[in-house]
């Protein structure tokens, strides 16, 4: 019988779909200007990431995360400079904490767990400048980058949501056992 | 479950978003607008003190990490006006003249901080 | 991004490159120490010519070396024929000379031997030898300077001359006189944090906010303006010997550094008075200051066991 393989051609198809999606928007938002100290985002590719993490598994959030700070990081020209630490951390971090609330602690529905990684998406961004500027000053600027978090946190677990629901992910799994 | 879990997301929600703002509040209403000093950094260490009540204009040049950032003064205000860096964040920021906003440019590893100048004007002793 | 929208900050850029004419501040190494200055509504030349004051007298008050080209203590300290010297340095002499007798009792401009003495007794942690104090103190007692024609003088006997305890001050004066005539009315001269000038600030009630920095009280400040503030105080200059604290504030007359004051803070309207008498006063009890106080136009606040022991009732003294 035809059991579910982790290595599924399709699945495969699908995150690299998935992730060239994740790293257009993460290009795509890195032009947007940031308040204060530059390289955090928004984090609106954040959306893809949750959809993998709840519809394809957390093995697979963790490779495609790696893929979008590495490739962003090379396609923008940032790659090894504060910015991309900054990311690195910021997306680690973020995802780390999603997995927690997603695994471990089931409190929280998707869109609690998106404004959890959201934050500490921004967290981990502002701890490496901190660090990198060798100064605490940077961490005047939280609170509004934070609040900024928060409302996209929102935004991103409900869209993410309204996909899960339209079932498209479901679907291919289904059709391709996987 | 699924109200639990969208009732746990509001309180969070909540519980975040008030701590953000209140700590943003407490941020603010602490910051000084006059008799202020910028300090302008170069990788932690102070290269400029530059007196902002003096509501000079002038420009300084300040040899940063990568190259020189253009730092200029005016009415009491200060900003970064010409920095050679990617994203030109520190320049988009524009004039500043408060207390609590500091000014950063990472590439170049050049921040500019405001703080509220000392309540003497010269020590004796 | 448009460029246009950068057009008016490049033309700003090119007018503002060249310097205020609002504001000018530098700062001199003279007089052993630093002296800061801030003067508004000034210009590149007046700065310059604040600095020219500074490091003239500077020159010329030095006990020390002799710099070519400047006649200054140290050519006098070290001969006793007559010798022609410049109007200036005449004039600050003559000053330095008559200041005892404005209430400075203990200023006298001969004790130059005995402070370098003491100095390098203390540098070396030791009391100064009490027969070497006594003669010191006979060589004071047996000089004289005399004051002759065309500015030459003629200094009589052994005693070195030190003007330490008066240049600040006086060199504050001349800067003064300088500013008055330039019609220049706001301005901050800050000789070392130990001889200030102040004029008067443009905005509010003018008054400049004087904090007292004296390690023992750091927390009080007095206002002042148009006035000059002279210091002086233990200290971080202070040794401590056995159970006493010697400072750098030698007693003239007992040849002792042993003072009766911690800090003295003199405001007056002329600087080589204010400085002389904060250092004379070091050695006058608190009776004693009150009373020149009372003749002198001036206003002090004295410091003892970590507060204020007095101060003029017309200066408040309030914490920061």
């Amino acid at each position: 019988m035809d059991e579910k393989k982790k290595y599924n051609v399709h699945k495969i198809a699908l995150l690299g779909v998935l992730t060239a999606a994740t790293i257009v928007i993460a290009i795509l938002e890195s032009f947007i200007p940031s308040i204060g100290i530059p390289g955090v985002k928004l984090g609106l590719a954040n959306i893809v990431i949750l959809i993998i993490l709840y519809e394809l598994g957390i093995f697979e959030a963790i490779i495609v995360n790696i893929v979008r700070v590495l490739v962003v990081g090379l396609v923008r020209g940032t790659f090894l400079s504060m910015g991309f630490f900054m990311s690195l951390a910021g997306a680690f971090l973020s995802l780390g904490v999603m997995i927690l609330f997603y695994l471990v602690i089931k409190k929280f529905s998707i869109i609690g767990v998106s404004v959890l990684g959201s934050v500490f998406h921004v967290t981990g961004q502002i701890l490496v400048a901190i660090i990198f500027l060798g100064s605490g000053y940077v961490v005047l600027y939280l609170p509004i980058i934070a609040i900024s978090a928060i409302i996209t946190g929102v935004l991103v677990g409900f869209a993410a949501k309204m996909i899960i629901k339209t079932g498209v992910i479901k679907k291919q799994k289904e059709k391709y056992n996987f | 479950m699924k109200d639990k879990k969208l009732r746990n997301d509001i309180i969070l929600v909540a519980s975040l978003l008030l701590i953000a703002v209140v700590a943003l509040v407490v941020i603010l209403s602490t910051r000084k607008k006059d008799n202020l000093i910028a300090k302008v950094y170069v990788q932690n260490e102070v290269v400029e003190t530059i007196d902002l009540s003096t509501k000079e204009e002038k420009e300084y040049v300040i040899v940063g990490l990568h190259g020189n950032v253009i730092v200029e003064t005016k009415d009491g205000a200060i900003r970064v006006k010409e920095s050679n860096c990617p994203h030109q964040d520190c320049v988009h920021m524009g004039y500043v003249s408060e207390t609590n906003r500091p000014i950063i440019c990472a590439y170049n590893a050049v921040y500019i901080v405001i703080e509220g100048a000392s309540d003497v004007d010269v020590e004796i002793g | 991004m448009k460029i246009k929208k950068f057009i008016p900050f490049f033309l700003m850029g090119a007018l503002v490159s060249c310097n205020s004419q609002n504001f000018v501040e530098s700062k001199v190494f003279c007089f052993d120490s630093v002296v800061d200055f801030k003067l508004y509504n000034a210009t590149n030349q007046d700065k310059k010519a604040v600095e020219d004051i500074l490091k003239y007298y500077d020159k010329i008050s030095d006990n020390y070396d002799s710099k070519s080209g400047v006649v200054n203590l140290t050519n006098i300290n070290t001969t006793n024929e007559e010798i022609e010297i410049s109007e200036k340095l005449y004039k600050m002499l003559k000053s330095s000379f008559e200041v005892s007798k404005l209430g400075a009792d203990f200023f006298n401009p001969l004790c130059g031997s005995l402070v370098k003495k003491w100095k390098d007794s203390l540098g070396e942690g030791k009391v100064l030898n009490e027969e070497v104090i006594n003669s010191e103190l006979d060589k004071i007692n047996n000089s004289e300077l005399k004051f002759l024609d065309n500015n030459k003088v003629q200094r009589i006997g052994e005693a070195e001359l030190d003007l330490g305890g008066i240049a600040k001050g006086y060199v504050l004066d001349e800067i003064y006189n300088y500013l008055k005539e330039k019609n220049i009315t706001n301005y901050l001269v800050d000789a070392g944090s130990s001889s200030i000038l102040v004029g008067e600030k443009s905005s509010g009630d003018g008054y400049y906010s004087v904090g007292i920095k004296n390690t023992i009280i750091q927390n009080k400040y007095f206002k002042v303006k148009n006035a000059f503030v002279s210091t002086s105080a233990l200290n971080e200059q202070g040794v401590l010997i056995g159970d006493k604290m010697y400072s750098h504030i030698i007693n003239p007359k007992t040849g002792s550094a042993i003072n009766l004051q911690e800090a003295v803070i003199v405001i007056s309207d002329k600087g080589y008075i204010g400085d002389a008498l904060s250092t004379s006063m070091m050695m006058n009890t608190l009776e004693e200051i009150k009373a020149i106080e009372a003749i002198q136009n001036i206003k002090c606040i004295v410091i003892n066991n970590n507060s204020i022991t007095y101060h003029h009732p017309s200066i408040e003294v309030n914490d920061r």
